[in-house]
């Protein structure tokens, strides 16, 4: 199967191997690898950036092709999904009993009344009152293989996607490689193990946006060893209105923003994808994030 | 490793933006659907989900509670390190003229806290022969050298060059930049440049303001020189025959700037920038080995006192309008900057810059053609030579002496257009080093005199200046 045409990668070396460069899932991706020659790693890389694409064109919610596309197109009837997405709805429909209701793939349809610009305006309570009925896994019919979404629904996967994503790239390349690994998509990441010398990755927690062009230096920085480190939150996006800070993670049974939430959480766990669920859980809970996060014995960090 | 789209830690005081609960009338009363699983459960719940989700990809790769060890903010386990650029210039004019080689070091160093440290240290050497304003001429003509001590003399019909044209030049110069809050940037600076006959110590500073995201950045600087200067065999009073000899000894001057910029992210692939300058200079403006010859107004021919010392204003303000842009297309950049340029003294100038880095393959290495193009016209007082005479604008050696203010024949201050025509080559290596070879031609012609009296038309009055530039860098971390 020849893989399809992969996004522009750029290759790199670095000082004990190399470093490939793409942009895949709404940001910059990187994939390091150590201890290989040129080829090798080229080879590697061009499959990981491969795979990346692949779970973005699959899983994206703006194209008709992909599995949420057609799934769009036949809403209130079943669709028999394949088995990579069905582990995905397990996946979801766990967490939602996990999280008490908290963690939710319907709640996207949320987004067509909140903008989170850095305004004052917020959505009528009706607007928003209208759209409940339309959030809810429960409302999801959910028998392995078929899917049926009820009409005004709609599935979201932004906030497991990208994690999924890493933690899938980097099993892809442990397939191929026994070396050091690491992946990076928009600043989720997870390592393979320790780097070639024994020595941990030394992986910037950074505290400004990053989104200026000098180089930054690292606010603190953490020696992964193994597993994964995700983020949820974005301080850019909120709405201010009469002195109150509407954070942008919303709570699907009200809504409404979930009030008292961090700004940010970053969780370092076994994999990439548990790290992500857990910041998310955490930014749920609002003020009880540094609790959750305490009791799961994970390194964690909270931005309020 | 950069985790970059972690949010900003907005350092506001609490004061400032209180956190109250979403008022009570506005969030619906809705009872939550289940009570949330105890945390216990959550914590194994999610490996299992997690597990399931993955198949065998996760493995346990140590035990749940500790995967990573967190390290505080303040002992970072990875050194900052020093970022070493280094480079020697050489550079050579043609038709026997200055010949200059200049290495430089930089090193710059940032901390965890991104404050940040620059060092530089610059060596020039010049040898060669320069200009010295005098016009060419039918027959040989001889020169007394600044320290009054030796002649040199210049072959007919070319155009007289000082050989005695031997300097060395020490620089050093500091920075430090600093992050004052989330949004603004503060740098300051200072240096200190020694040659024998000059020397120039200066203070810059500057503040810069991001917003939008930093996608606009606003930026105010302000720098100040001042220059002493102690030519061999002193300063000469300008526009005075230069035999006899007159010295007022020690000559100084201070120039103040201040510069408004600002930086806009346009799209993902295109930045650009404008920056507005103001400067202005007081003091001593003249270059004291500097000379017009006096011409008769018919023949052309040197005549009355020969050679006047040179002479410009006490006073400078300049002002300049500079743009850049930066695109990145897919693999390649290209890079446009224009400079509009204007001071007191009448010269206007523009200035055309185009580079475009070709990326050759992967791991970095490219190719970037360079072409420069400037245009200047010349300063009101600039002219190829002084005419004898009483009147106007004329030299009159009965009593040496001039209605003119200032008058100068330096070639850098009169009309000329160039062109840089070069390429730099780039190799990029694992572990942040690089190595980089240049090379420019330089050609600066200037604009042929109009009414030149007698010989001068048949004479290079006006002569053109080739140069070629080779230059080799190379950076790396320490």
């Amino acid at each position: 199967m020849a893989p399809p045409t992969g996004p522009a990668l750029q290759l790199q070396a670095t000082a004990h191997g190399w470093c490939g460069r793409f942009q895949a899932l709404g940001g910059p991706c990187e994939l390091q690898v150590e201890a290989v020659d040129r080829a090798t790693a080229l080879a590697l890389f061009e499959a990981g950036a491969a795979e990346a694409q692949r779970i973005e064109h699959k899983f994206s919610r703006y194209r008709s092709d992909s599995v949420l596309g057609r799934l769009q197109a036949q809403t209130g009837l079943p669709l028999q999904v394949d088995e990579e997405t069905a582990a995905l709805l397990d996946f979801a429909a766990q967490c939602h009993a996990l999280s008490g209701g908290l963690f939710d793939v319907t709640s996207g349809v949320l987004g067509r009344v909140w903008r989170f610009d850095g305004s004052d305006r917020l959505p009528a309570a009706e607007a928003v009152a209208a759209l409940l009925p339309h959030v809810g896994w429960q409302r999801v019919r959910w028998q392995r293989p078929w899917l049926t979404l009820p009409l005004g629904m709609a599935l979201d996967l932004g906030g497991i996607g990208k994690e999924y994503a890493v933690d899938r790239v980097l099993g892809l390349l442990r397939e191929r490689c026994m070396q050091p690994l690491l992946v990076n998509v928009g600043g989720d990441l997870a390592v393979s193990g320790p780097r070639a010398d024994g020595s941990a990755w030394q992986v910037g927690i950074d505290l400004t946006d990053g989104a200026d062009h000098r180089p930054q230096a690292p606010a603190g920085v953490l020696a992964l060893r193994a597993g994964g480190l995700a983020t949820s939150g974005d301080a850019r996006r909120y709405l201010l209105k009469d002195g109150v800070r509407y954070g942008h993670v919303l709570d699907p049974r009200t809504g409404w923003p979930v009030v008292g939430a961090p700004q940010a959480v970053t969780v370092a766990a076994p994999s990439c994808t548990e790290a992500g669920l857990l910041s998310t859980l955490a930014l749920l809970q609002g003020p009880g994030a540094e609790a959750l996060l305490a009791e799961q014995g994970m390194p964690h960090w909270v931005q309020r | 490793m950069q985790l970059n789209h972690l949010p900003q830690a907005e350092a506001l005081p609490p004061a400032r933006q209180p956190q109250r609960d979403v008022p009570p009338a506005v969030q619906p009363d809705v009872q939550p659907a289940s009570q949330p699983t105890e945390p216990r459960r959550v914590r194994l719940g999610l490996a299992a989900a997690t597990a399931a989700l993955l198949g065998t990809a996760v493995q346990a790769q140590t035990s749940p509670a500790a995967p990573a060890t967190p390290a505080p903010a303040s002992n970072s386990t990875s050194a900052p390190r020093w970022q070493v650029d280094s480079a020697v210039l050489v550079y050579s004019e043609g038709g026997g003229r200055v010949t200059a080689v200049e290495p430089v070091v930089q090193a710059k160093r940032t901390d965890g806290n991104d404050h940040s440290w620059g060092l530089k240290l610059t060596l020039d050497t010049l040898t060669g022969a320069s200009p010295n304003g005098a016009v060419a001429q039918p027959t040989a003509q001889t020169f007394t050298s600044p320290s009054g001590n030796s002649q040199y003399s210049v072959a007919a019909g070319s155009a007289p060059l000082d050989p005695s044209f031997k300097d060395t030049r020490g620089a050093l110069a500091l920075s430090y930049e600093r992050p004052l809050d989330s949004r603004h940037r503060l740098s300051l600076g200072g240096g200190f440049s020694q040659e024998y006959d000059f020397t120039s110590l200066n203070l810059n500073a500057s503040l810069a303001r991001d917003f939008n995201d930093k996608n606009t950045t606003i930026s105010l600087g302000a720098a100040f020189e001042q220059d002493q200067l102690r030519p061999v065999g002193g300063t000469p009073v300008g526009l005075r025959p230069t035999t006899p000899r007159e010295r007022t000894g020690q000559g100084s001057r201070q120039v103040s700037d201040l510069l408004l910029g600002l930086t806009q992210v346009m799209n993902r692939r295109w930045l650009t920038q404008v920056n507005l300058g103001w400067g202005r200079g007081s003091g001593d403006h003249s270059d004291p080995y500097k000379l017009l010859s006096v011409v008769d107004g018919n023949t052309g021919l040197l005549t009355g006192d020969r050679y006047v010392h040179e002479k410009r204003p006490d006073q400078r303000t300049r002002t300049s309008l500079f743009w850049q842009n930066k695109v990145h297309l897919t693999h390649d950049v290209v890079d446009v900057g224009y400079r509009y340029y204007r001071d007191d003294w009448g010269v206007q100038a523009h200035t055309l810059d185009t580079r475009y880095r070709w990326a050759l393959g992967e791991g970095g290495r490219y190719i970037e053609p360079r072409w420069r193009f400037h245009s200047q016209t010349a300063a009101d007082f600039w002219r190829g030579w002084l005419v004898e005479g009483s009147g106007a604008g004329q030299w009159n050696s009965g009593s040496s002496s001039t209605s003119l203010a200032n008058a100068s024949a330096d070639p850098r201050l009169g009309a000329f257009t160039a062109h840089t025509l070069g390429a730099t080559v780039g190799w990029p290596w694992r572990g942040q080093r690089e190595l980089t070879l240049r090379l420019e031609a330089y050609r600066q012609q200037p604009k042929q005199p109009a009414n030149a009296p007698g010989v001068l038309q048949q004479l290079p009055v006006a002569p053109a200046l080739n140069a070629v530039m080779l230059t080799v860098g190379y950076s790396f971390p320490w």
